[in-house]
């Protein structure tokens, strides 16, 4: 078992480590000493990596609905119970099933999607809670465990794509705690260049266009010396600083060569229309046309709207329509291009709400029984998993946690849930722990 | 000090709490200080006993009800809620008289005028309009205006949605009718038109720190006597509503003008934060009351002079309060509000909350 | 002693621990035994407790009377007694209840058990690592039980050695108990580039670089030290960054005003005329808007905008050390000397005072009534918020009643309240606050010493910086209480700490580890890596393009330049360094940074980049660039790389240097101080 003292271990997890790795990825592409920038060709060659990028592409997007959403005003209405709140609840295209009367248009396509309305987790804060529904397990210090996005975009990503594995859309900047957890270490013991990219509130990225009086050999061959340059440095110091450093440029190609994907202006006005006019709605729009165009993970935040301890009703009867416009224009959209079956499109928060109104007219934090809504790649449709009791204090079927959850997703992209994560001087971990069993009825 | 004996003195101190089955939203009050009717989170109409504390269900609505007002001089309750109906309540024959469907979505507010001759709802739901969720345009007419006596439909005025508030003149002639983003809109009722709109930006917060969207807005308003101003109160905006955080705010306007123009708002100094959800006047019109929310400060319930809008006296009486309503003796004062529900489903609270303070 | 600056560590180290041993020092020098027993709980046992069980057994609550908070308090216990029986871990309660099919079971809920790991490491802990002794408290330098922060009695060194002697020999002690081999002593060039940094946040010039090179006093490096502790460029750095530590990053407008207002010529004064921290720290409590020496503190509060809350929270860091934000609605959940009491308690130290603008600029005034308010647990349980703080001192106040209205009165002040008037009742509450924050309170200076040891050597003592609290023990507890002591004792001078810690041997360690591994940050056997912020970028890079101090330039927009970097490079002192992808597309694709790089063709003598294109030869080039931008001489590998580089851009000579600068001030050597 790994070590909690982090004495005789010290180089796990450390940027030390990583340099290891790093070293090790490059000798395959053809000599440390290589000016050219061109090393994706060089690993790509090798059949040790051929064999990844003939998988068929699968993909993700996960719209990620921070400060908890309201169970009750969505998935699991109790409507005319004390806990219920002031909306009723509407049939959907699956009988028997209803959502609320805030959602007309998911009502209309659930036989396409899947719910889980029995979670129960442990963490009621955010900053706990949501660094636990991003990385699906508790933390284990000094080790951080790489989060949904990061391993997703490592497993599904092709090495000699350009578009980045990892792609959060984001437009509001502050946000309180998920502020600070998007401040922090995405990609974990993965290594830097697994984390994030990161933008929102503009659909264009800023300065990602290469100036016009230089050519691009040069722009390559430059980063190539400043790579050289920087490589006593960092391996006389095995220095962090310099692979965090080499890590981000080492995405700048990339990402310029896409720069293109990432404005939204040049996608269709009907199709803006239909998604938005708000920016999550169109943010989740250029999540489609990213994963479209082969990004493997995009994550949609807006800021922490549903996080409604004070004027519940009040926000919820707007974000939750814009919600349930959002997920219909995007699943249907999908499935029209043929793409439903291998995007997994997962709609959750860190939480769910208190069936109690507080004294402030909202709802409060509530882990011990919440909902969250899946479709797409592997997964089932039509599904609604689980129950809560008559007035949504408790689940009252089988419940299921983060584990449970991630092992499900892994899975349903054809990813092994339990296996380890294969990478020297790092203690035994698994991409789920102790054989945490996915949700198997929504499993397809 | 000589400026202290120019205002009116006033003392409020707690004489009964009443616990109630659900939060109340709406109170009437009746010519018996014993007696009093509250609408509730549950929908319903509770008439409450003051004395024994006891109350007695007598009809409601299918959500949240959340308006209430005595047709004066009548044994007639009329209700509004967020099923979108206005109800008649007979108390004498124990019965609805009268079920109209007034709005697709919620009655925010509804009132009687001072005659007692119209009553008016004002409806909307926030949707999303724009990029920064500003507020969609109506889908239905925002105010509707009935007749009292035989629920005839008398005229309906836009508005942009969520229209929070509306409040009669006295002398009946005018109706003012407030929204999420601090707009108000007067219209002359004899005329059927729109004689005063402007917007005060005070009570209106967009979320910069959680949510890109949104809230606060008038909660309550209300004329002055001789029908030329007009005082409304909320929460002082704040660049994180969600927390609730913004001022404790009343703000009073000469609509008249054009354009209105603003006279006074809660002094500095005498206020600290939460949402302010309802308004009265003493009948002797000296002071009015502002009650709603503590999250910071002192007080929850405040009563300021009318004539220069000082703080007279202030006091916390531990619940979120919806709605504050002198008596006609003017020596007491109800309050209508709620605590927390909780989370326990062994200990179903009662979580609704009616307070009567002797005023002296 | 000519010798001494050649020698290696080591010798040194033992020099001074057979003085130290000659002078009859004591050092608390644990037995193997007691020291892994401290270790056990620190390691294992408190991060288990405080993922598993601080929720119900913690700052928020305690159920059964159970607080699993520190090792004093667990083994005290609660309603059932102590839960430990040292020794038997079968019959102790804290083992019992984890068991599966417990009784009651621990955690609580359907479901929970924690891993045969988690067992084995707490039946470990009560067999073998548990002193019976309930006083064992190892290294945990608080009371369990106190509500104090009080530190537990500590063998110091005498205050009247060395403190740089003081810093080594501590260190030293830490780097044999680890069993870790320092890195060797940095040289004249990388000694002379991080100390410019450090103290005048620029990289040297090459004329000061050959200038300090060529000083062949024994003790340059301290005439070093001294000359730019004297800088003008010294306290406007400094103004810099505590100006952003204290009231945090701000925009254009804001930052106008702080200036405008008289607070960065305040700060920039404190540091050039190095008045007393301690000073500083009442100046910003008080406020006062008198013409004295204090005038432009009184910013401080102002730009809060009458948010006590805020207030609380940005004074409770420099007066205590600590963060309190998360004792707002309930105790803190896991560092037990914090209590909600003391947060409300500085909230009311403020609450009385107001922004007023007097004729004499922004200031605050105080009402001598007021201000009496309570506050709510977690457990809506309500409770008045009362003067008390987190040194253990408190003031009594005669609280009015309930619902009566105190009457406010001329006679209650020493400057009466008035148009324009920053008001001073007889009592202050804010005087209270002063003087609590500056009698009898060990945190001011350790919270002071914590910050400067962090700023240079690149890692507080404590870490992070701001949570001085018993969850964060320090890394060296001895040197932090002796440092904080001796900074007292000098009357809290700050140039003195920074020169002590400065001329250590500790703070002159080369970045380059010793050995195959980089040893843990904490040991400081090593020294460590701060990037560069934006201002510190921005004049480092005005003087490795040789413009500096001259801020014009015919191409190149200064000013736009640092405001681009400004929010690009925001972070100070970050807690982790990420570079973003973001930066490194700024640094390649923004116009204004090819601007600073390409020769302009212009006069040769404006800018390193038209000097090199007037260079004749390659090799000229790279040498004189290697020397402006990194301040040495490239070795014969990058000579040829970058001779290369250069020869296959012959017919594009300008974009040639454009780009072997951009690859250069693009590297970790120039981003980062090392």
């Amino acid at each position: 078992m790994e070590n909690k003292s982090g004495q005789a271990h010290d180089q796990c997890g450390s940027p030390e480590h990583g340099l290891h790795r790093r070293r090790f990825l490059e000798g395959l592409g053809g000599g440390v000493g290589a000016i050219s920038a061109a090393s994706w060709a060089g690993l790509f060659s090798n059949p040790v990596f051929a064999e990844q990028t003939k998988r068929k592409q699968k993909r993700c997007i996960l719209l990620w609905l921070c400060g908890g959403p309201s169970q009750f005003e969505s998935w699991d209405p109790k409507p005319g119970r004390i806990t219920g709140g002031p909306f009723k609840s509407i049939p959907t295209s699956l009988p028997g099933y209803h959502v609320s009367e805030l959602m007309p248009n998911c009502a209309k396509i659930m036989h396409k999607l899947a719910v889980v309305r029995s979670m129960k987790t442990d963490l009621e804060n955010h900053n706990t809670a949501i660094d636990l529904l991003n990385r699906g397990d508790k933390p284990r210090p000094p080790f951080v465990r790489p989060t949904l996005g990061s391993v997703l975009g490592q497993q599904l990503g092709q090495l000699d794509s350009p578009i980045p594995n990892f792609i959060l859309l984001d437009p509001c900047p502050e946000g309180n705690e998920f502020k600070g957890f998007k401040a922090g270490n995405w990609a974990g013991w993965l290594g830097a260049e697994y984390g994030p990219v990161r933008l929102g509130g503009q659909y264009k990225l800023p300065d990602v266009k290469r100036l016009p009086d230089i050519t691009t050999t040069d722009h390559e061959e430059r980063e190539a010396l400043r790579r050289f340059i920087g490589r006593k440095y960092e391996n006389d110091r095995l220095s962090a600083a310099a692979s965090s450093q080499n890590a981000a440029f080492a995405r700048v190609k990339g990402l310029m060569s896409c720069a293109d994907l990432f404005d939204l202006e040049r996608l269709p006005q009907k199709d803006r229309d239909r998604y938005g006019p708000g920016t999550f709605g169109l943010h989740t729009l250029l999540s489609r046309h990213l994963v479209e165009n082969g990004a493997p993970f995009v994550m949609v935040a807006n800021g922490m709207p549903w996080d409604s301890h004070v004027f519940h009703n009040e926000i919820y009867q707007m974000v939750i329509p814009d919600l349930d416009n959002i997920i219909y224009q995007l699943v249907t959209d999908l499935e029209e291009r043929g793409m439903l079956d291998d995007t997994l499109v997962v709609a959750m928060g860190e939480f769910g709400r208190t069936p109690g109104i507080n004294q402030a007219r909202g709802r409060d934090h509530y882990p011990k029984a919440w909902s969250m809504m899946m479709t797409g790649c592997g997964i089932k449709q039509g599904v609604v998993v689980g129950e809560t009791e008559k007035d949504g204090y408790e689940v009252a079927s089988k419940s299921y946690d983060e584990r449970n959850l991630f092992a499900t997703i892994f899975t349903a992209l054809g990813l092994d849930p339990h296996r380890e994560y294969d990478l020297p001087g790092l203690p035994t971990f698994h991409y789920v722990e102790e054989k945490a069993e996915p949700i198997r009825e929504l499993l397809a | 000090m000589a400026e202290e004996n120019k205002h009116p003195k006033v003392l409020a101190k707690q004489a009964k709490e009443v616990r109630l089955p659900t939060a109340a939203y709406g109170l009437a009050l009746s010519d018996d200080d014993n007696l009093c009717h509250v609408t509730g989170m549950d929908g319903g109409v509770h008439a409450v006993e003051i004395q024994s504390g006891k109350t007695k269900r007598i009809g409601g609505h299918d959500s949240y009800a959340a308006s209430l007002e005595r047709l004066p001089g009548s044994q007639t309750l009329i209700s509004a809620g967020y099923d979108g109906r206005i109800l008649w309540h007979d108390l004498a024959k124990r019965e609805v008289v009268r079920d109209v469907k007034a709005h697709d979505f919620w009655s925010w507010q509804m009132k009687v005028s001072a005659d007692g001759t119209r009553l008016a709802s004002v409806t909307g739901r926030y949707a999303c309009g724009g990029y920064k969720y500003e507020p969609a345009p109506e889908v239905e007419p925002s105010v509707r205006v009935y007749d009292t006596a035989t629920g005839e439909h008398l005229a309906k005025f836009p508005h942009i949605p969520p229209v929070q508030s509306l409040a009669f003149s006295p002398d009946n002639r005018f109706l003012a009718a407030g929204n999420l983003m601090g707009e108000i809109r007067v219209w002359d009722l004899a005329k059927r038109e729109q004689v005063a709109k402007w917007i005060t930006g005070s009570f209106t917060g967009w979320g910069i720190i959680k949510g890109h969207y949104y809230t606060g807005g008038i909660f309550d308003m209300r004329f002055s006597d001789d029908s030329n101003e007009l005082l409304v109160c909320g929460m002082g905006s704040t660049r994180d509503p969600a927390a609730g955080n913004g001022k404790q705010l009343w703000q009073r306007f000469d609509w008249r003008s054009s354009p209105a123009k603003k006279l006074d708002e809660t002094h500095s100094g005498e206020h600290g934060a939460g949402l302010m959800e309802t308004l009265d006047q003493h009948p002797s019109g000296e002071y009015f009351v502002m009650a709603g929310r503590l999250f910071k400060g002192n007080w929850n319930v405040a009563f300021f002079d009318t004539a220069t809008g000082k703080l007279l006296h202030s006091l916390d009486c531990g619940m979120r309060c919806s709605k504050a309503r002198f008596n006609a003796a003017g020596d007491k004062l109800f309050i209508a509000g709620t605590v927390s529900q909780g989370n326990d489903k062994k200990k179903i609270k009662q979580f609704g909350r009616l307070k009567v303070f002797n005023l002296s | 002693m000519p010798l001494i600056r050649q020698l290696n560590l080591f010798p040194i180290g033992q020099a001074l621990g057979l003085a130290a041993v000659a002078l009859g020092l004591l050092l608390p020098r644990l037995a193997n035994g007691e020291e892994t027993k401290a270790m056990y709980w620190e390691a294992h046992i408190r991060p288990l407790f405080k993922q598993h069980c601080l929720k119900c057994h913690g700052g928020a609550k305690q159920k059964g009377g159970l607080d699993l908070r520190s090792l004093g308090s667990t083994l005290k216990g609660g309603d059932s007694g102590s839960p430990v029986l040292p020794g038997n871990p079968d019959g102790s309660l804290i083992y019992k209840v984890l068991l599966p099919g417990a009784d009651p079971h621990m955690p609580p809920g359907e479901g929970k058990q924690l891993p045969e790991s988690d067992l084995s490491l707490v039946k470990n802990w009560v067999a073998a690592h548990v002193s019976p002794h309930s006083s064992n408290t190892g290294s945990e330098p608080w009371a369990a039980a106190s509500p104090v922060l009080k530190p537990k009695p500590l063998k110091l060194p005498a205050a009247s050695l060395p403190a740089s002697r003081v810093i080594d020999y501590l260190v030293q002690i830490g780097w044999q108990k680890k069993g870790v081999s320092p890195a060797k002593r940095a040289d004249d060039r990388v000694f002379l580039r991080r100390v410019y940094l450090d103290l005048i946040g620029r990289i040297p010039t090459p004329s000061e670089r050959t200038a300090f090179l060529a000083d062949d006093r024994l003790r340059k490096r301290e005439a070093l030290v001294d000359s730019l502790l004297a800088h003008p460029e010294f306290a406007p750095h400094m103004r810099e960054m505590f100006d952003v530590l204290l009231l945090g990053r701000v925009d254009e407008g804001k930052t106008n005003r702080r200036a405008d207002n008289r607070w960065h010529a305040y700060l920039e004064t404190v540091f050039r005329e190095n008045r007393p921290w301690n000073e500083f720290v009442r100046d910003i409590i008080l406020a006062g808007t008198g013409d004295g020496s204090e005038r432009g503190a009184s910013w401080f509060l102002y730009e809060q905008n009458n948010d006590h809350q805020k207030m609380a929270e940005s004074i409770a860091p420099v007066a205590f050390g600590v963060d309190v934000q998360c004792a707002q609605c309930h105790d803190h959940p896991s560092a037990p000397e914090i209590k909600q009491a003391h947060y409300w308690g500085l909230v009311s130290a403020f609450n009385r005072s107001k922004n007023v603008d007097t004729n004499n600029g922004p200031g605050l005034t105080e009402s001598a009534i007021g201000g009496f308010i309570s506050y709510k647990n977690l457990a809506k349980v309500s409770a008045p918020a009362e003067l008390t703080f987190l040194n253990g001192k408190s003031v009594s106040e005669n609280r009015p009643a309930k619902d009566t209205k105190e009457k406010d009165d001329p006679a209650k002040y020493l400057v009466p309240p008035g148009n324009k008037v920053a008001a001073k009742p007889r009592f202050s509450r804010r005087e209270v606050l002063a003087q609590a924050a500056l009698t009898d309170n060990p945190g001011l200076a350790r919270a002071f010493v914590n910050r400067v040891w962090a700023m240079l050597t690149g890692r507080g003592f404590v870490h992070p910086v701001k949570e001085m609290s018993s969850e964060y023990p320090p890394s060296h507890p001895e040197l932090l209480a002796w440092l904080a002591r001796d900074f007292e004792q000098s009357g809290h001078d700050i140039k003195k700490l920074i020169r002590d810690i400065v001329l250590s041997e500790v703070y002159q360690l080369d970045s380059k580890p010793s050995g195959l591994s980089r040893p843990e940050p904490s040991v400081f056997a090593v020294a460590l890596e701060k990037p560069l912020h934006a201002e510190v970028l921005f004049r480092s890079l005005l003087v490795a393009t040789s413009r500096w101090p001259s801020e014009s330039d015919t191409k190149v927009d200064a000013a736009a330049f640092r405001k681009l970097l400004l929010s690009q490079f925001p972070d100070l002192f970050p807690r982790e360094y990420n570079a973003s992808i973001q930066q490194a597309m700024f640094l390649s694709n923004n116009p204004i940074v090819r601007d600073m790089l390409h020769p302009d063709g212009g006069s040769p003598g404006l800018n390193l980049p038209s000097l090199l294109l007037n260079l004749p030869g390659q090799s000229e080039r790279v040498s004189v660039a290697f020397e402006t931008v990194f301040g040495r001489p490239p070795s014969r590998d990058e000579t040829a790389m970058f001779e290369g580089y250069l020869g296959r851009r012959d017919d594009r000579p300008a974009k040639g240097i454009e780009q072997m600068l951009w690859a250069m001030v693009c590297s970790p050597e120039f981003l980062m101080n090392h």
